[in-house]
């Protein structure tokens, strides 16, 4: 036993001999807050990257010093042949370690959507750096519009694209899915995907002087089918597809007074949930889809409102009918894509999947003439602290 | 390598030197080896040349053959002087006789008999009169001890908010009586050793019969036997000596100032040690968990308690990983850091010279390094300790930008979190552990403190005290001791003895207070 107590120590004396191997100091790294991927006309990619400055955010100067990206952070750019090639360059010029994990989102040009996202996204999912939590997110205009926009409330610009992302359900304008559900979507063939759209913007009202000059806003999705950006969804047909995914958290929408169309009552969602499913009818796939929503009172404009239940039935009843037509725009413009992003191909798939087989070949064009039948459950809950309701002025 | 290792287990075990004979004149270790001379001169010489050049040894040859030995400064002589010496010398020389002395003369304390020289130079040292007569055999010891003891205070090393204030202090019969005061119960038990060659320690067991495991008393009896060394200055002599694992750097055996802690540790089936000379009380067998608990846990509410025994429990985890958890964060795992954190920690890291690992074993040699002044230094200096610790060390190496204030943060709320462990002793093992973490976090990253932590549990899992395991009750599981371990529930749940006790059966129930009686209905609504 003490011969075998010696051995370990000297087993560790061995292990201790390679010294700190792969350690990298935390001071040592370049640490990279977010990234923007896009093509140029040569066809080069150009890697754009937020590189944090280490400070201390509480103790950094405030928004007077500010640079692009914020006040703490440096932009980089290079390009390259291959991604990887690019970054690899980019690493001439930058006296640390790129360090990637830190990355939240990264933004892609629509110009690289459209051509093609295998290339770039071989590098993101084979590196063992960037997370497959990343938010992707597509911009129409310039990548470094939106990376160099100065940020707003946070020190960097990449914290207010997390922010953003995170928010989303505030509005529910767009969508903000990861590239793990793009990278499995990608490989079973059957799904679409949405990437969250965003774009830099001046503000319409123009910040009263007081708001830097541009700001970046999140507005509808990017439809992506295998590894192309193939269409838009607005955003009223983003949050038709976020409640197709029962992703729904929030949000309002405007339905008319009862008895007074050019009033509006705003109606909060809460959440919304349900199911989502499909079968095969034969030759012919069919989609079925149960949505269940919550709502509060938010707003209201009428000059004359008694809230009974009935009243609320049917105030329900209206936003139910609103919410059905969010769905189906985002079906319809699903449709009229050509592919599914919202997973009944997927929902065939897993409980039909001898059915799914006949049909996988014509996928996504069977998808345009697929039937749908769509039921919405809209529920009134609460109105709020008001006691009665005021009349209108 | 056996070589090598038989080499050092040589050096560690071998004994440097072994008294070949006793010293000359010295009490062996076997009472009433030697029984008193039947001459009353030869008596008189014998102990002439035992106490040679011992100038406090006081001896009065008084006329009609009557000898009087006692230890100048340990002994009342005002006392004897009037109660002893005066009555003998108006004796008449014919009546100088135990029986006279005994019923008519002495009036002092406690007497007792010793017919050998070792019995009568023991009974000497430890401070009592050895009154020799010719015309008897064997010698009469009166109890006239005047120690010079401390005054019963509050234990330094463990103070409580609530909870009684006395502790134990240098003087054996003081302490064995704090305790006795607390158990009116004729099955607390004591039984007293002298051990060490040359200070001949009164050594004092304490158990209660029926209680404690008969198997642990007699290891311990049987451990102590073995003890051989020349002096026992404090408990921590002996603790080594009863240890099963010498060689760990946790402790086996615990220690206290606190009585009321002693009898509480005594009704759980333990054997607590005395030693002379010590205000602090052994208790053996002593588990993990016995780390996380005070006194002051049974002495306030209940859920309290529990909440800071996990508290302490907390300060163990603090205290054993934080710093080599920061090493590891900031030079293997950035990953896990939140963005923010992770930009202000390069931020306090810039610029820093020393890699993380080691400005972390730098930082925590420079605590113990203060601690220890703070511990060494003279009262009169400590605050230099202070200033000098707070500001040149925290303060301006941060400013200088040697050390980054992360760093800092991490050493001062590790120091601050071994401080609430109660065992001072507990708490140097596991800040000697968390070097050991620092090490291999710096080396390996989390997986070298995740394997640091699994060779520790299972280091913890073999440790046993007096064949109780140390990591019981939690393993192996005993599930009704948990109500004690890391819970404290209240006293009327607890419906056994602790588990290490041998008879753990007694205990009343149902003593859970009742809601008030419900009073009588009222009648027609009249208060």
């Amino acid at each position: 036993m003490r011969r075998g107590a010696g051995l370990i120590g000297v087993l560790l004396a061995v292990l201790m001999l390679t010294g700190c191997w792969s350690a990298r100091e935390i001071n040592e790294l370049a640490i990279v807050l977010t990234f923007g991927l896009d093509l140029d006309e040569d066809g080069q990619y150009i890697m754009t990257a937020i590189i944090g400055n280490p400070t201390n955010p509480s103790t950094a100067g405030g928004d007077g010093s500010s640079s692009q990206g914020g006040p703490g952070a440096w932009i980089v750019s290079e390009k390259g042949d291959s991604v990887f090639a690019a970054v690899r360059k980019m690493t001439a010029s930058i006296p640390r370690r790129l360090f990637w994990s830190h990355a939240e989102t990264v933004v892609i040009s629509r110009r690289l959507a459209e051509s093609g996202l295998s290339d770039v996204m071989d590098l993101l999912s084979r590196d063992v750096e960037p997370r497959r939590s990343m938010i992707p997110l597509v911009t129409e205009g310039e990548i470094t519009a939106v990376l160099g926009a100065k940020p707003i409330m946070e020190h960097w610009t990449s914290r207010v694209l997390d922010g953003l992302v995170e928010n989303q359900g505030q509005h529910s304008l767009s969508v903000g899915f990861d590239l793990n559900r793009y990278y499995r979507n990608r490989s079973d063939g059957r799904t679409a995907s949405l990437f969250g759209m965003i774009k830099a913007e001046r503000d319409p009202l123009g910040g009263f002087g007081m708001a830097p000059e541009s700001r970046i806003r999140l507005s509808g999705a990017a439809v992506i089918w295998k590894d192309r950006m193939v269409g838009e969804l607005s955003e009223e047909e983003a949050r038709g597809a976020l409640l197709l995914h029962s992703k729904l958290k929030g949000g309002v929408a405007l339905i008319p007074c009862p008895g007074d169309s050019e009033r509006e009552i705003t109606i909060q969602a809460r959440s919304a949930g349900g199911s989502l499913s499909a079968s095969m009818k034969g030759n012919a796939p069919v989609g079925e889809v149960k949505i269940v929503a919550e709502g509060d009172l938010g707003e209201v404009h009428c000059k004359q409102l008694t809230l009974t239940p009935q009243l609320m039935d049917k105030l329900a009843g209206q936003w139910e009918q609103r919410s059905k037509a969010s769905v189906e725009s985002a079906l319809t413009k699903a449709k009229e894509l050509g592919v599914d992003p919202f997973g009944f191909g997927d929902a065939i798939f897993h409980s039909d999947p001898r059915g799914w087989r006949r049909l996988s070949a014509r996928w996504p064009e069977a998808f345009r003439t697929m039937p749908v039948r769509l039921q919405v459950n809209a529920r009134l809950r609460g109105t709020h602290l008001t006691e009665g309701v005021q009349p209108a002025r | 390598m056996s070589g090598w290792e038989t080499g050092v287990r040589r050096y560690l075990l071998k004994r440097k030197y072994q008294l070949a004979q006793p010293l000359p004149s010295t009490p062996t270790q076997s009472p009433g080896a030697t029984p008193l001379d039947p001459e009353f001169e030869q008596v008189c010489t014998r102990f002439r040349e035992i106490f040679a050049s011992c100038e406090d040894i006081v001896a009065r040859r008084l006329d009609g053959g009557c000898l009087v030995l006692y230890c100048q400064g340990m002994v009342d002589s005002k006392e004897i002087s009037e109660h002893l010496l005066s009555p003998l010398m108006h004796l008449a020389p014919d009546r100088l006789t135990h029986e006279t002395v005994r019923n008519h003369a002495v009036s002092l304390g406690p007497i007792s008999q010793a017919a050998s020289y070792e019995d009568i130079v023991a009974g000497i040292m430890a401070g009592e009169v050895a009154l020799i007569l010719s015309r008897e055999r064997d010698a009469l010891m009166f109890g006239a001890s005047k120690a010079k003891a401390r005054a019963v205070e509050e234990p330094a090393s463990e103070p409580a908010v609530r909870g009684p204030r006395d502790g134990f202090t240098e003087e054996r019969m003081v302490n064995i009586s704090l305790v006795r005061r607390r158990l009116r119960h004729p099955a607390f038990k004591t039984q007293t050793l002298y051990l060490g060659r040359l200070s001949q320690t009164p050594i004092t067991l304490m158990w209660i019969e029926g209680v404690v495991q008969q198997g642990v008393l007699d290891e311990l009896r049987s451990r102590l036997k073995r003890v051989d060394i020349d002096l026992i200055l404090e408990s921590a002599y002996i603790e080594e000596f009863v240890e099963e694992h010498p060689w760990s750097l946790l402790p086996t055996v615990n220690h206290t100032e606190r009585p009321d802690r002693v009898t509480a540790m005594l009704a759980e089936g333990r054997v607590a040690i005395v030693v002379d000379n010590t205000p602090f009380v052994l208790i053996v067998p002593t588990l993990f968990t016995d780390f996380f608990q005070t006194a002051e846990d049974y002495y306030s509410n209940y859920l309290q308690a529990t909440i800071l025994r996990w508290v302490r429990i907390g300060g163990l985890i603090i205290t054993m990983v934080l710093p080599s958890a920061y090493v590891a964060l900031t030079a293997f795992h950035q990953e896990i850091l939140p963005t923010q954190l992770l930009l202000s920690t390069a931020a306090a890291r810039e610029g820093v010279p020393m890699p993380a690992v080691l400005e972390a074993l730098t930082m925590q040699l420079v605590f113990e390094i203060v601690r220890e002044a703070g511990v060494r230094m003279p009262r009169p200096v400590g605050s230099a300790v202070t200033i000098v610790g707070a500001l040149v060390i925290g303060e301006a190496a941060v400013r200088a930008g040697l050390i980054s204030a992360p760093m800092v943060i991490v050493v001062s709320l590790t120091a601050l979190a071994s401080f609430v462990l109660p065992s001072y002793s507990f708490m140097l093992a596991i800040r000697m552990i968390s070097l050991a973490f620092i090490l291999l976090a710096g080396v390996f990253g989390l997986l070298g403190i995740l394997a640091g932590e699994i060779a520790l549990l299972i280091h913890l899992c073999g440790l046993r005290s007096f064949g109780v395991s140390y990591m019981g009750p939690l393993a192996p599981p005993h599930p009704q001791a948990w109500k004690d371990t890391i819970l404290r529930l209240p006293f009327f749940s607890m419906h056994k003895r602790a588990w290490m006790a041998a008879d753990d059966q007694r205990t009343a129930r149902g003593q859970k207070p009742a809601p008030p009686g419900v009073d009588p209905p009222l009648k027609g609504g009249k208060p």
